[in-house]
Order: C-alpha cells, then structure tokens, then sequence
C-alpha cells in the first residue's frame, strides 16, 4: 500500500512496515508491526497549536475587518507592535507597519514580487536565494522597514522579524539592512530560518513557482511594464 | 491587550469636545485608506485586464506615463483624488460612490484587539471575530 499527496508527503505500507513521509527531515517508521503508531499533526494543527500554547502570535484585525488571511507573529514582531512608544515618527512608522500587516489578514488586495529584490511598490517580495523561501513584507515609507517571513500554508505568513531597510531606528533593535548584498540581508534570513526550525522543525514552507500556492486575492507586480 | 489599539479606540471614541486625535492614529488610519484605495482599483484593473486592457493602454487613455501608471498600481501610495478618478474613468469608465463606516465598536468588542491568542480563532477561518463596526 503506498499513498502519496503533493503536500502532505506519502505513506507506504509493504506488508510488514508502515511508514509515512511528512517532509525530507521526518521520516516514522514501525518496522515488523502490522499496527503501526502514527503520530502525525498537520502544519496547520501545528500553527493552532503555537498559537494556543502562546509560542506564537496571531494578529487580529481592526474590528469589523474580515479575517481572511493569518499572520503569525514571533515574540519580538508582537513586542514590536504592541510595545509603548512616544508621539513621534516612530510611532508613526509604527503604525503604517500594524495597519500595513492587518491589510494582510484582512485579505486586501497584495501586489507581489517573486523576483528577488526586483519590487518595487510591492507589499509582498521574496528573497534571494528562492530556495529558502524567505519572503519580505515591504513598509517603504520613509525611514522604510521589512518583515522577513515564511508561509507556513496558503494565506497563512510567519512573521520572524523587523529590520530597518536604510538606517538605524531606535526601536528596532538591528542594524539597517543596506544594499542587497550586505552582511544584514544574509542575517536576516538566516534569522528567519533559524526561527522556522525553532517552530516548525520537521514542516517545510510553502515553496514552488505559482503565487496562488502562496496567498488569494494577490497579483504579480511585473519588473518592467506592468501586468 | 494591545495597548496601541485599546487606546485607539478610547481617544477616537472621546467625541467632538475630546483631545487632539495623536497623530499616530491618524496615520494608522491614513494607511488602512490608502490601502483600501488601493484594492478598490488594482480589483477593477485585473478585472478590465481580463477584457485586454493593460498598462500601456490606460496611461494612454488618462494621458499618463507608463512609469506612473506602474507605480500607481504596483501598491497602496499617497494618491491624490485627482489620480484616483483619472484611474477609475481609465479604467473603468466609472466613479466612486462614497460610503463610510464608523470604527468605534461597542466596548465589549475591545477585547476582540487582543492579539493575544485565543483556542476558538485559532481553529476557525471566520466567525467570531468578524464583528461589525457600528
């Protein structure tokens, strides 16, 4: 017996073992027993699971929003939107970040590039190198900041961490990201995979080629002359 | 309790005689427009593209760049009014009708700000968290 789904990964049985196949990091086996053990959760279990436990975040949005989509938060992104700060450009920036993050799980409409470091008023762009799979949320008023994330399943973003896009900001604890190529764009994505195995160690993030994997209600902003 | 929101609420919802609005609030409120602005047009341009028309052709039509009309559209901006109905005549040969709703909910509802997690939220797509605004 052998079923497999694109997602969810396969499961095989030859008789006397039963094995299932989450990802290429988990693989569970019960050899010699015709009544094997599972212990399987779905990446989306998982996630309400984080939630619940408080190991995660979830963002809600401005009452009498809809909640179509799901932002997940670590510990520093929620520290980040919640924290206490002075009437000022910080605050401000600040706020842009929250309403601009709330759009998100309100299901607005997302322009996205999926060519690395090609967007330009995209809220949505993925990072180089594409096999990580790391993404950036793109707040791009002056002073401009990203939030690195993953998507743990379709509409659902794993908000990792903050960074200042071209100078430093007091309420930001890292140092401005700067040119594409620069030490802080590596850090941060290193960041954010260092958190995804903290929290989803053993789930891969969405990955592939067709934004409808990724998010609803989004388009690709094009490099050169639009759609 | 997301202190930012809580007091969001509290100073919009003082009335006509209450404290300057900060204008951090406001600013959070001035992105959420311009967002919505923004979905409201790029929702009719893909619908119109379905119908051939394109960026080229719209910056023709309103008499535009190519290069302006591609960062209107590539996501949520400062647009002046002027520009949106340029857009939407572009576009759609249309005009916006205007409605508003207010933002203050009922006290009891703050808590729904709370992002704090919550076990129903967390195993429902929708529900009740979707409250309307008053």
């Amino acid at each position: 017996m052998e079923c497999n789904t694109p997602r969810s990964g396969s499961l095989r049985y030859d008789g006397t073992s039963l094995s299932l196949r989450l990802s290429k990091s988990i693989k569970l086996t019960h050899p010699g027993c015709n009544t094997a053990l599972l212990i399987y959760m779905s990446i989306r279990a998982h996630w309400q699971r984080l939630v619940h436990d408080r190991e995660l975040f979830r963002l809600s949005p401005l009452p009498g929003d809809p909640r179509v989509r799901t932002v997940l938060m670590t510990e520093e992104v929620r520290e980040i939107l919640t924290q206490e700060m002075p009437e000022g450009p910080d605050a401000n920036r600040r706020s842009r970040l929250l309403a601009r993050l709330q759009g998100i799980v309100a299901g607005r409409a997302l322009r996205v590039c999926m060519t690395p470091y090609k967007a330009r008023k995209a809220v949505i762009g993925r990072l180089e190198p594409i096999d990580d799979s790391v993404w950036d949320v793109r707040c791009q008023d002056p002073p401009a900041i990203r939030v690195f994330c993953r998507f743990v399943e379709r509409d659902v973003l794993f908000a990792v961490t903050v960074r200042p896009r071209s100078r430093k900001l007091d309420w930001l604890a890292w140092l401005p990201l700067g040119d594409r190529n620069s030490k802080q764009w590596k850090k941060g994505i290193a960041e954010t995979k260092r958190q995804w195995s903290m929290f989803f160690a053993g789930y891969d993030p969405v990955k592939g080629e067709r934004l409808n994997e990724y998010l609803s209600n989004a388009s690709l902003e094009r490099d050169r002359g639009g759609p | 309790m997301s202190t930012f929101q809580t007091r969001l609420l509290n100073e919009i919802g003082a009335g006509h005689d209450g404290p300057t609005i900060p204008e951090s609030k406001r600013v959070y409120f001035q992105e959420r427009f311009r967002e919505r602005i923004f979905d409201f047009i790029i929702t009719r341009f893909l619908a119109q593209k379905k119908n051939g028309l394109s960026q080229a052709k719209l910056a023709r039509r309103i008499g535009k760049s190519p290069e302006v009309i591609n960062r209107w559209l590539s996501g949520p901006t400062n647009l002046e009014s002027d520009s949106i109905s340029d857009l939407l005549l572009g576009i759609s040969a249309e005009e916006m009708d205007m409605s508003a709703h207010s933002v203050i909910t009922p006290a009891a509802t703050i808590r729904e700000l709370d992002i704090r997690p919550r076990v129903k939220e967390a195993t429902t797509s929708s529900g009740k968290s979707e409250i309307k605004a008053a």
